[in-house]
């Protein structure tokens, strides 16, 4: 089935030149840090810590509502330090994420609730399910399932998952209008 | 898949009758028909570690038993054991051993077991110092096997001896070797009996189990100590490992982590590939990729429709183009299809211009010269176009799924023909039909 | 590919060994030590979102749907190998129904291709782990109960001895158990458990609760209406649910095992009457190599009180103590797990140069579909 249009309040969202639509309500922690590479979708209450590292954002990807993306850190012997966090193109992050991720590939759809470990890498066209914990330092192949707590595979995706996140993420993108007023 | 989109919506007939979304369908070019993964063989292409990566050929990891030398799983709660480093030296070590010297032990990030719980001594060397547990009945299991190959290879002497069974010959000896002194005769006989089959060879004895009366009666302090739930393993645990089912939880071993597959598909039928991935597993490019939604236009619902018992619903499905070139379509009936719902389909032919990447990019509505009919084509977008159906469900549709059976007939470019290999863009251009599967949802509950 | 690969034989590769029992499934290889791995006999049903039990379906046509699907789980990703290239034998219970062997034999020569298929009877194969060629094997596992004298490599059909009590007999025990004798408590709040609603106490809980607190008590308390049972364990359920269950049944819920029911038959007579039905002269080499398969009998005190229940019912029971003069009965211990005899037996046999005549090969299959079975003398081969 193709994707409902969303509608939001014109005034929420700031639109940038590149065509990242950010919500106002959402918090951007040292936004000279954080990169959006053009048609990405912030949605409310999002908090983006890129005061701690550099967070880079691919195109057309959709940080659903609620969701904490926050770069990951390793414990020294003297302190700890923070390492930057790049997340692909194309991917598609649903409502009440934490992602802690060190690295997430492009087209990547993680669902609704999860929360991603420290240090996990998520290669290219994997799928992470609702409600699923990734436990720190977990390594999720291409084309496959995670589930459940703590996330283990469970399933294999089809091998067209790259031209079906394209599709959705960018419907969605052209799905997400402004309310008339 | 985590789908954010329904995708079991709209299925597709592949051959032998199988309906699947178009998302997991293949398209065999050299057939022209859909094939399920039902309708494809599956061939081990290569092994690989789903956490290092580490590639190896199925021969290798037979060897390995399908697992990672290098990776290992906790058994109590199956996530990844990372390895950590500690600058505490052993109980039992050495004191004069400089006391920084870094020792290693694996732990669990998740649900923070560590080799400590099971008592493994702390290794030196970070990677390749553990094993997992071994199996103490093998030295039994491999001489029993032995033994009974040994058997049945003098069952399939004996069987193999029943058929050349040597014929008695009816010409005298002496015609036949042209000898007569009974000398050089007893000289060739024993050569003839030492090639013949060893009669009776030896079988190694074996000692058959014993069986005892003795049995460990229950104690009375196993019954009366109360039970920590904590500390006994769930069956879960207990088969992870087969060879070694141990009750409780100080007694779990850590276990090599299995490896995954990178598969190609086959065409049952003409035996060529349909799938072919890359050697890399963290690629995700394939070498041959004929999925259906590249070969087939697809179909798809737009939006729920509000179904209601004789009242005519109009329906709108989109219809996309995967082609470098215009595409027609053409919506017919499927014959002798059964379905709850009274349907009629648009006449007209629906045409579609070639799939353009640059589209995207381009954000006014390029000119397209297609006379719509308004009342069949709701919407025009590059290349995907809306368009009407209208759908009358019957009486017998209450309480069941109302779905609704097509056939797209459509023109396809085959570039495998044969004047393709002299010509490389010639192509032949042939007519393909797909039945298609509609399932509409649900009657509006509210209804009468 | 290398030309000698492992234990095996010439250069052919090693078969295929599944056991495929109602609750769980052994997978492996001939020649192997023990299975690969274990795994539910469940598949996920994506229309219902539930697990659904491939023993449980009556349906022929849904269970050959099923079983393609489990079938193709078991080779994607606990076998990982080619199904046309290795031949299969699974261990399967002899007294079983016929159409689920047929269906399997359907399933695995069209659509996997297998070279060729043996169906090993699961008590005459798991005298093979043991060196034996006489033992009277006791199969409990999850559906029933099955007992089958084997007599110098044959199993001796006439004397068969069943029950339907096995590993879900318990699980519904428990469950009544539960209901009638445990509370829960939430927070402060403490209430019966009968007033749980009926889906809290799934299989798996119930199956959870059977592996990690209950255990088999000795015959001496059984009959003792004085006995102080253990102390109660706390059993937490989801969320902030706690489930406390009495000792009574922790000791008393496998009970169902060995009461006699209306015919009094339990698990242990079920053992005598096979004995009885064997011939005389066989009696004695039976009774010593007593055989205990299936993963019911890896309950602690089962063997305790199989024995205790063998040497009461042979001595005080009329029926008994007029065939069986003596009362020595020996158990053997097999070199691995009782879950996995069965299977270990199977892929011993499979690794053998004899496999290709035993087995039925796929052309002799596709051409007549007629699989060997002792209850049809038409499908004997001359």
């Amino acid at each position: 089935m193709e994707l409902e249009p969303i509608f939001h309040k014109k005034a929420e969202y700031i639109e940038t030149a590149s065509g990242n639509k950010v919500s106002r309500q959402s918090v951007l922690c040292g936004s000279q840090n954080i990169v959006l590479n053009g048609k990405t979708i912030v949605m409310s209450d999002c908090v983006v810590r890129g005061d701690l590292a550099n967070v880079r954002i691919g195109r057309h990807c959709v940080i659903g509502k609620n969701t904490v993306v926050r770069p990951p850190f390793k414990k020294y012997n003297k302190g700890f330090a923070f390492f930057p966090l790049h997340i692909g193109d194309y991917v598609m992050i649903e409502e009440d994420c934490v992602i802690n991720a060190a690295q997430i590939g492009s087209y990547v759809h993680i669902g609704k609730n999860c929360v991603i470990g420290r240090r996990c890498v998520l290669k290219d066209c994997c799928a992470i399910a609702d409600n699923t914990i990734l436990p720190p330092e977990t390594v999720v192949p291409p084309f496959t399932l995670f589930s459940g707590s703590p996330g283990v595979f469970t399933d294999e995706l089809p091998e067209c998952t790259q031209d079906l996140m394209i599709d959705v993420t960018r419907s969605f993108y052209s799905n997400f209008k402004p309310l008339s007023s | 898949m985590a789908t954010y989109v329904d995708f079991d919506r709209v299925q597709y007939m592949a051959d032998l009758g199988v309906k699947a979304p178009l998302c997991r369908l293949h398209f065999c070019r050299h057939c022209m028909k859909l094939r399920s993964t039902d309708c494809v063989s599956h061939e081990i292409d290569s092994h690989y570690c789903p956490h290092c990566f580490e590639n190896m050929s199925p021969a290798e990891a037979k060897l390995k038993k399908n697992k990672c030398a290098s990776c290992f799983e906790c058994p109590s709660c199956f996530h990844t054991l990372s390895t950590r480093a500690t600058g505490a030296p052993n109980p039992g070590d050495d004191p004069s051993r400089p006391a920084g010297r870094k020792v290693y032990y694996m732990g669990c990030g998740f649900c923070r077991w560590t080799t400590k719980v099971a008592g493994i001594p702390n290794q030196t060397v970070g990677s390749g110092a553990w094993s997992e547990k071994e199996n103490t009945n093998s030295e039994r299991i491999n001489t029993l096997m032995e033994y009974f190959q040994q058997l049945a290879a003098i069952e399939k002497q004996e069987k193999d001896k029943k058929k050349f069974i040597r014929r008695k010959s009816f010409i005298p000896f002496s015609e036949k070797f042209g000898l007569s002194s009974t000398r050089k005769r007893a000289s060739i006989n024993p050569g003839l009996s030492s090639l013949s089959l060893k009669e009776n060879p030896k079988v190694m004895d074996i000692e058959p189990a014993e069986a005892s009366e003795q049995i460990e009666e229950l104690s009375d302090e196993f019954i009366k100590n109360p039970l920590k739930l904590n500390e006994m393993t769930t069956l879960k645990q207990r088969l992870a490992t087969p060879h070694f089912q141990p009750n409780f939880f100080s007694e779990l071993y850590p276990r090599h982590k299995n490896l995954l597959t990178q598969r190609s598909l086959r065409c049952k039928e003409c035996e060529h590939n349909v799938i072919k991935p890359e050697f890399n597993p963290c690629s995700i490019k394939y070498r041959i990729q004929l999925v259906a939604i590249y070969h087939v236009p697809e179909i798809r619902l737009f939006s729920q429709p509000n179904l209601e018992i004789g009242k005519e619903t109009q329906v709108i499905l989109t219809l996309l183009n995967p082609f470098d070139y215009a595409v027609t379509v053409t919506v017919h009936e499927l014959k002798e299809a059964v379905f709850n719902a009274e349907l009629s389909l648009p006449e007209c032919d629906l045409s579609l211009p070639a799939r353009d990447e640059t589209a995207e990019f381009d954000d006014c509505a390029a000119n397209q010269d297609f006379q719509d009919d308004p009342s069949v084509v709701t919407f025009r977008k590059s290349n995907k176009l809306g368009f009407f159906i209208k759908v009358t469900p019957k009486p017998s549709a209450a309480g069941a799924k109302v779905v609704i059976p097509f056939q797209i007939r459509y023109n396809y470019r085959n570039m495998t023909a044969s004047s393709a290999l002299t010509d490389p863009t010639a192509y032949e251009t042939v007519s393909l039909q797909q039945s298609v599967f509609v399932d509409l949802g649900d009657l509006n509950s509210t209804a009468a | 590919m290398p030309m000698y690969e492992g234990f095996g034989y010439g250069g052919e590769k090693e078969a295929i060994v599944l056991d495929i029992g109602a609750a769980y499934t052994k997978i492996g290889f001939a020649n192997d030590c023990s299975p690969r791995s274990i795994v539910p006999t469940e598949i996920y049903d994506k229309q219902t979102k539930t697990k659904l039990r491939i023993f449980d379906i009556k349906n022929n046509e849904t269970l050959k749907a099923s079983l393609l699907v489990f079938l193709k789980k078991i080779y994607l990703r606990h076998l990982q190998v080619n199904a046309k290239d290795r031949r299969a034998v699974i261990v399967e219970n002899i007294i079983g129904p016929i159409d689920f062997r047929k269906l399997i034999a359907d399933v695995l020569f069209k659509h996997f291709e297998v070279p060729s298929l043996l169906f090993a009877p699961s008590h005459l194969i798991s005298l093979m782990p043991l060196g034996i060629s006489t033992g009277l094997v006791l199969d409990c596992g999850y559906k029933e109960t099955i007992v089958i004298p084997v007599c110098d490599n044959t199993p001796v059909l006439k004397a068969w001895q069943a029950l339907p009590v096995g590993g879900k007999a318990i699980h519904n025990r428990i469950r009544e158990m539960i209901k009638e004798f445990a509370i829960v408590r939430e927070g402060n709040n403490e209430m019966p458990a009968s007033n749980l609603p009926s889906d809290v106490l799934t299989e798996e809980i119930l199956e959870d609760i059977k592996v990690r607190c209950c255990f088999i008590t000795r015959l001496d308390r059984v009959n003792d209406p004085d006995i102080e049972h253990p102390s109660e364990t706390i059993y937490p359920l989801q969320g902030s649910r706690i489930l406390v269950i009495p000792g009574k049944i922790r000791e008393m819920a496998c009970e169902v095992l060995f009461q006699l029911d209306g015919e009094e038959k339990n698990i242990a007579s079920l053992l005598l009457e096979a004995l009885t039905l064997s011939s005389i002269d066989n009696r004695r080499n039976l009774m010593e190599n007593i055989v205990l398969v299936g993963g019911t009998c890896q309950l602690t005190g089962f063997r305790q009180r199989l024995m205790a229940e063998l040497k009461n019912l042979a001595s005080t029971n009329n029926k008994y103590t007029d065939s069986i003069h003596l009362s020595s009965f020996k158990f053997h211990t097999a070199p691995i797990y009782e879950n996995c005899t069965a299977w270990l037996g199977g892929a011993m046999f499979a690794g053998l140069q004899v496999l290709p005549n035993r087995s039925t090969a796929r052309e002799k299959y596709l051409e007549n579909e007629v699989l060997m079975d002792w209850s049809d003398p038409k499908t004997y081969e001359n």
